[in-house]
């Protein structure tokens, strides 16, 4: 494939085509060849990120000492080949081909959305005289719903099976194949089944005609009167490159770019139809004012809004009241610059956060570096451990899949849940939520057990104090897994010859996330893995500028790039500080902590008590009915703005159109703020932002050095309690109703609603039926929803999915506890008229 | 030159099922003696010097397709044989009757093949609608199993070779030997590129062979009675015995095992009896539908052998020997044989999902009173299109637009154009069947 950079070692072969000579690797196409010419030799059927088809025989070429024609894209080239691309009988062939597939093609250009991007119309432009003998009635294919997102339309279909091959080479679930065959062959689902959302969207992509196309775009435009603008996605962390197409000012679509470094063209179905919240009519588009407290939000001008927040923040200064300011992963890195430098710099406060709950420190010894995404596909053998990597960075599920599907490496999962990724895996490791340590300790000890080399590094001694003596065995019945499936995983993974691991922010960020990381670490060294070429521990962070916001400073004990800081207040302590009435203003950009933060009504309750409470958003959100000030602010796709991915590769989204209303970026708002309080920070565009930020990177790589082996106890599991027998433990779906995807068109019907799920061991013991209403109560909060009874989960347990600010977890939960003890009551049953958000 | 007897000497014979009266009729010594005296490279240079040519339709030499296959398969990369009995060509019946009748014939000539090519698991893909063909393989199989000619340590040898009959689903399509093995491998039976070839890359990835039932059957005489007994049949480049299943106009109608180069006059008149009612004769197709069809006075002239019928301007093809007489419409035989390949085109590539079916509605549309001139020019036109402006020349992926194509420009339209113009202008057929009389559907 042409994503694939050539090692130097592949050798060289040299052809002629159409007189001209070219070198080009060996395994390499006569149509790759060409196209390094300059000579297009036109195909529809082919395609340069999938295998080879050659159905279409549009590329039909004339080779010397060959007597037919070859097909370009399945002929490898070979020194000495002598090509010709303009021969007239290479030119009957084209325009005989395409009176061939014109026959039956409907011919409703006027009509399809792919009229004007359409490969065939262009071809036919090209290569064919078109005029067509055909006399015939053309033949009809009924059509079938393939679900919310693809449309299938089979009478524009020229079969030339790259929506086939996508599924089964690139996302590796074969939904679909060919039906039927000769003339009345059909693509189509299996039985006629729904085409499954995921990561179906991609065929859209791929389709050179109007056979598959996007629902939801669906007669909203022609191809020409969209306005383009290459861009990147901001939904997960991956940070795909995409196109955004625009008109009239409404986003109406969103197109998988190709860069290899990162999604190389492919898109997920929550990238590529999670867009048009944008769109909504719920978007803020002026300021609002509660002029007294348990009044309404009004709207107010702009000028009217800032003096206000002026004056008010000047005063809580001038008095030496507290200020605090909360960020959120979501915000762009100039907004997160400015927000700290604002909270630093102009209220010359120290409390500044964007974590929900967590407590880490030191994040630059594991900030990775771009090339990160690249390399995963190099390793022979992956952990994945604490992640759903498929529902929490999609498109990295397809980056595995580039050397797993192969089959040229290995991957382990180890979840407390079923994964996407599950069946593709060599191996799953199921272990009990929050038993992530116990685990890695489990894997160590297995590794250290097998030999090799990890026994006699340096500082050993501290792994086998923290290790404490306790067996493999010992250790796994702690993580609540099998001491055989232990050293399996253990086996593979120290065996490999590049061993991988991926780990899941969550688990990070749990009270116990530095010593998870430094478990890993260790494991790591002693399998022999760490510091090899290509080598990754990579989180999988959640939101699209984590480590943007990280880098930047948006923490209570670092300022950008890795500056010290006096030390702050963390959120927790923000949140604490505002219960205690000890807060004067709190100004909140981009987050939600109403919903997101653990504790809800109680969290709810210390935001309505601060004095001065300022909110940026795009939406009204929870957080934003209890502000005193709301500013509407920009979304990604309408501004310039840098997003610092997964990978730590910092990228630029482009503005693609106007902003809603008069909302402006969030890093403006700021600014105008400290200018109306007579200390301007100077900021114009975001490209001035940008240049004070390189300023504070100057000289500064961002990058810690890795730690070395470190002493790592296993803690102990959470006691059991009789009045909340079960553990509730949450985690993320790839479609649910959070702020953003949740407020587009087709999202929210993708995801289920908000659920418990729940072992089938246990809903016998609890007498929980399926789909019955349940409530799930804590010490601190109970919830109603949904049962799900599935093995998915382990016995004793409950999953809770994040992202519904219709049932927010949060509420159930209580700071710093990845997992806290539960019960369930019920069931009831479920109500007829259930009205659903 | 009279009909022979070689691989159809026990075909009448219902009791030669039985590996009992197989044995005694001498089956299996042939594998005894290649197992015990003879080097596998010493069997594939038996073969190639034999001359022995692929039974299946093309016609390459046997000897060197297993000359392609690895000398030291490993466990990972083994070699496969695949027998194709996956016999559809319409007008071919020779290896139903091989298989139904004498099935040891070739489960020995497998057993030598697979010692020649070093192969450790082999394959017999038979067509799904050959149900007899199947249970009595089956059985035969399980039979040979019994006495240890297949599985492990054969005839006291090192040797062990293991044989899996696996049945069709119904697609002419898998008779084309790529689609075979991904019908085997439970695909879709969809052709492969070649390169790469199946001795590289075929069942599984793995190097592979695969071999006409015919062909197979070959094997056992040849290590018998050596080469210079096998070349002493045929002409220099068409050696042996060849089947030919003869159909159609004629009095005695049935597989007949000639030697190459037989007049085929011979086996219309002499063998198969003549045509029915001594009518007269119109035209012959040698080598099942998808080779061209013979106008009299070619076909009369013309030598049942690869080289003869391809100066006469078709092939041995198949075997598939169809006779037509003088009461013949020559358009409703191009309709039945378009019809045919349109029906059993597997959709893979434009010019043969397209073209096979334009080229039947065409014909059909003359059928039907609503023939034009320059249909002739449009029927020419869309077979170049779909197989290229001479033979070997094509267009499609796989064989298959090939020979949708040949019957009908190099076959019906080139020797009896006259047909076609007159059904256009008379709107009826020169023997006399008129307009609106439906094709057989």
């Amino acid at each position: 494939m042409a994503t694939e950079t050539q090692a130097p070692s592949v050798p060289m072969v040299t052809l002629s085509i159409d007189g001209r000579e070219v070198q080009v690797p060996k395994g390499t196409n006569v149509i790759e060849a060409a196209r390094k010419l300059g000579i297009q030799i036109p195909y529809l059927c082919y395609h340069h990120q999938l295998t080879p088809f050659g159905g279409c025989r549009l590329c039909l070429v004339e080779v010397e000492k060959v007597p037919k024609l070859l097909a370009a894209c399945n002929t490898l080239v070979a020194d000495g080949m002598v090509v010709r691309t303009t021969t007239s009988k290479v030119r009957e062939q084209r325009s005989g081909a395409l009176e061939f597939i014109l026959l039956n093609h409907p011919l409703d250009c006027p009509v399809c959305d792919k009229g004007g991007e359409c490969e065939l119309q262009d071809r036919v432009f090209e290569h064919s005289n078109a005029i067509s003998r055909a006399t015939e009635p053309k033949i009809h294919i009924e059509d079938y719903d393939l679900g919310p997102l693809v449309v299938r339309n089979q009478d524009r279909c020229i079969i030339c099976k790259r929506c086939v091959k996508v599924m089964e080479e690139v996302v590796g679930d074969p939904v679909l194949e060919f039906g039927q065959r000769g003339i009345t062959t059909e693509v189509y689902t299996f039985e006629h089944e729904e085409f499954r959302p995921g990561f179906s969207g991609n065929t859209i992509r791929v389709c050179p005609v109007g056979a598959l196309m996007s629902k939801p775009f669906r007669f909203t435009a022609r191809p020409w009167e969209l306005q383009k603008t290459p861009s990147v996605c901001s939904l997960c962390s991956v940070g795909c490159n995409v196109r955004r197409d625009v008109r009239e000012n409404k986003l109406l679509r969103v197109v998988g770019l190709e860069n290899p470094q990162v999604n190389d063209g492919w898109l997920c179905d929550r990238g590529q139809f999670g867009y048009d919240y944008v769109n909504s009519a719920e978007r803020l588009a002026a300021p609002l004012i509660r002029r007294s407290k348990g009044g309404a939000l009004e709207p107010v001008s702009w000028d009217e809004a800032l003096g206000f927040v002026a004056s008010r923040l000047k005063q809580v200064k001038e008095s030496g009241g507290a200020f605090a300011a909360l960020g959120s992963e979501r915000i762009c890195n100039e907004d997160a610059y400015v927000l700290q430098q604002f909270t630093r710099e102009v209220m010359g406060s120290a409390h500044v956060d964007h974590r929900a709950g967590s407590t880490r420190t030191g994040y630059q010894a594991q900030r990775p570096t771009p090339g990160a995404i690249a390399a995963l596909p190099k390793a022979d053998a992956v952990l994945v451990i604490g992640s759903d990597v498929t529902a929490e960075a999609p498109v990295l599920d397809l980056v595995l899949k580039r050397s797993i599907l192969p089959k040229k490496s290995k991957l382990i999962v180890a979840n407390p849940r079923a994964t996407a990724l599950d069946k593709f895996a060599a191996q799953t490791l199921q272990y009990l939520p929050g038993r992530e340590i116990a685990l890695v300790n489990a894997l160590v000890q297995a590794v250290l057990e097998e030999g090799g080399a990890g026994a006699s590094l340096a500082g050993i001694d501290a792994v086998r104090q923290g290790l404490g003596g306790a067996t493999v065995a010992q250790l796994a019945e702690s993580a609540g897994a099998t001491e055989a499936a232990v050293r399996q995983a253990a086996k593979t993974f120290a065996g490999a010859k590049l061993g991988s691991i991926l780990y899941g922010q969550a688990a990070a960020d749990g009270r116990d996330g530095g010593y998870f990381i430094a478990a890993l670490q260790n494991l790591a060294q002693v399998a022999g893995q760490s510091g090899k070429d290509g080598h990754l521990l990579l989180e999988v962070v959640r939101e699209a500028n984590t480590w943007g916001v990280r880098d930047l400073g948006l923490l209570p004990d670092t300022g950008p790039a890795g500056a010290p800081v006096t030390r702050g207040k963390s959120t927790s302590e923000i949140i604490q500080a505002a219960a205690d009435g000890q807060l004067q203003a709190l100004y909140v950009v981009g987050a939600n902590p109403a919903v997101e933060l653990p504790g809800g009504e109680k969290v709810q309750a210390a935001l309505r008590s601060v004095p001065l409470l300022v909110v940026q958003d795009l939406f009204l959100t929870e957080t934003a009915e209890l502000a005193d000030v709301v500013f509407p602010s920009v979304d990604v796709s309408e501004r310039n703005a840098t997003l610092t991915n997964i990978e730590g590769r910092v990228q630029r989204a482009v503005r693609s159109m106007d902003p809603r209303g008069a909302s402006k970026e969030d890093w403006r708002i700021l600014s105008l703020i400290a200018e109306e309080m007579g200390q301007p920070l100077g900021y114009t565009t975001a490209e001035s932002v940008l240049k004070q930020i390189r300023a504070a990177f100057a000289g500064k790589n961002g990058q810690g050095k890795p730690a070395g082996l470190q002493r790592v106890e296993t803690p102990a599991a959470l006691g059991r309690d009789a009045a909340f027998p079960l553990r509730l433990f949450t985690g993320r779906l790839m479609f649910d109703r959070s702020a953003l995807q949740g407020r587009s068109t087709v999202i929210p019907g993708l995801a289920p609603d908000p659920f418990v799920e729940i072992n089938p061991a246990d809903a016998q013991r609890y007498g929980i039926e399926a789909d019955s209403l349940v409530t799930v109560e804590t010490a601190v909060g109970a919830l109603r929803l949904t049962a799900r009874v599935s093995t998915s989960v382990p016995a004793g347990h409950v999953f809770v999915p994040e992202g519904y600010s219709e049932a927010p977890v949060s509420t159930l939960l209580t700071e710093g506890a990845s997992v806290v003890s539960c019960r369930i009551a019920g069931p009831e049953a479920r109500p007829e008229a259930r009205t659903e958000a | 030159m009279p009909e022979v007897r070689i691989l159809r000497k026990w075909v009448d014979d219902p009791e030669q099922r039985k590996i009992d009266v197989a044995l005694q009729r001498g089956y299996y010594t042939a594998a005894r003696k290649a197992l015990l005296e003879m080097q596998p490279d010493e069997l594939i240079e038996m073969v190639r010097a034999s001359g022995l040519r692929g039974r299946g339709g093309a016609g390459a030499l046997t000897g060197m397709k297993w000359g392609f296959m690895p000398k030291e398969p490993t466990a990972d990369r083994p070699n496969y044989l695949i027998c194709n009995a996956d016999e559809s060509e319409p007008g071919t019946y020779n290896n139903r009757e091989l298989m139904e009748m004498d099935p040891h014939q070739l489960i020995e000539g497998m057993i030598i093949s697979a010692y020649a090519m070093r192969v450790r698991t082999m394959f017999i893909y038979i067509r799904g609608e050959m149900v007899l063909g199947a249970k009595v393989l089956a059985d035969a199989i399980a039979a040979a199993y019994a006495r240890g000619f297949l599985g492990e340590n054969i005839f006291g040898t090192n040797f062990s070779t293991d044989l899996i009959l696996h049945r069709g689903a119904g697609a002419y399509i898998c008779g084309e030997e790529t689609a075979l093995m991904d019908s085997l491998e439970g695909l879709r039976g969809h052709p492969r590129s070649k390169p790469p070839f199946p001795a590289v890359q075929g069942l599984y990835g793995k190097p592979t062979t695969i071999n006409n039932v015919e062909t197979l059957c070959n094997v056992p005489h040849l290590v018998n009675n050596g080469v210079e007994w096998y070349r002493s049949m045929g002409t220099e480049k068409s050696t042996g015995s060849k089947i030919f299943s003869v159909s159609g106009h004629v009095k005695r109608p049935g597989n007949y095992e000639i030697t190459m180069g037989t007049p085929l006059r011979e086996l219309v008149y002499d063998i198969a009896g003549g045509i029915r009612d001594d009518r007269d004769l119109k035209a012959v197709i040698p080598g099942g539908s998808s080779m061209p069809m013979l106008p009299k006075e070619i076909a009369l002239e013309a030598n049942m052998d690869f080289e003869s019928l391809q100066a006469a301007g078709s092939a041995v093809g198949s075997g598939g020997f169809i006779v037509f007489d003088d009461t013949t419409d020559i358009v409703q035989v191009c309709e039945v044989i378009a019809r045919f390949y349109k029906n059993e085109s597997c959709g893979k590539c434009v010019p043969c999902r397209i073209g096979t079916d334009w080229i039947h509605k065409i014909i059909l549309r003359i059928m039907h009173g609503h023939g034009r001139p320059e249909d002739i020019n449009l029927l020419r036109g869309v077979c170049v299109n779909l197989a290229g402006e001479k033979m070997m020349d094509s267009r499609s992926f796989c064989a298959l637009g090939d020979a949708a194509a040949w019957p009908i420009i190099w076959g019906g339209l080139k020797h009896f154009q006259d047909e076609f113009d007159y059904w256009i202008q008379h709107k009826k057929s020169p023997v006399g069947r008129e307009v609106g009389v439906p094709a057989v559907a």
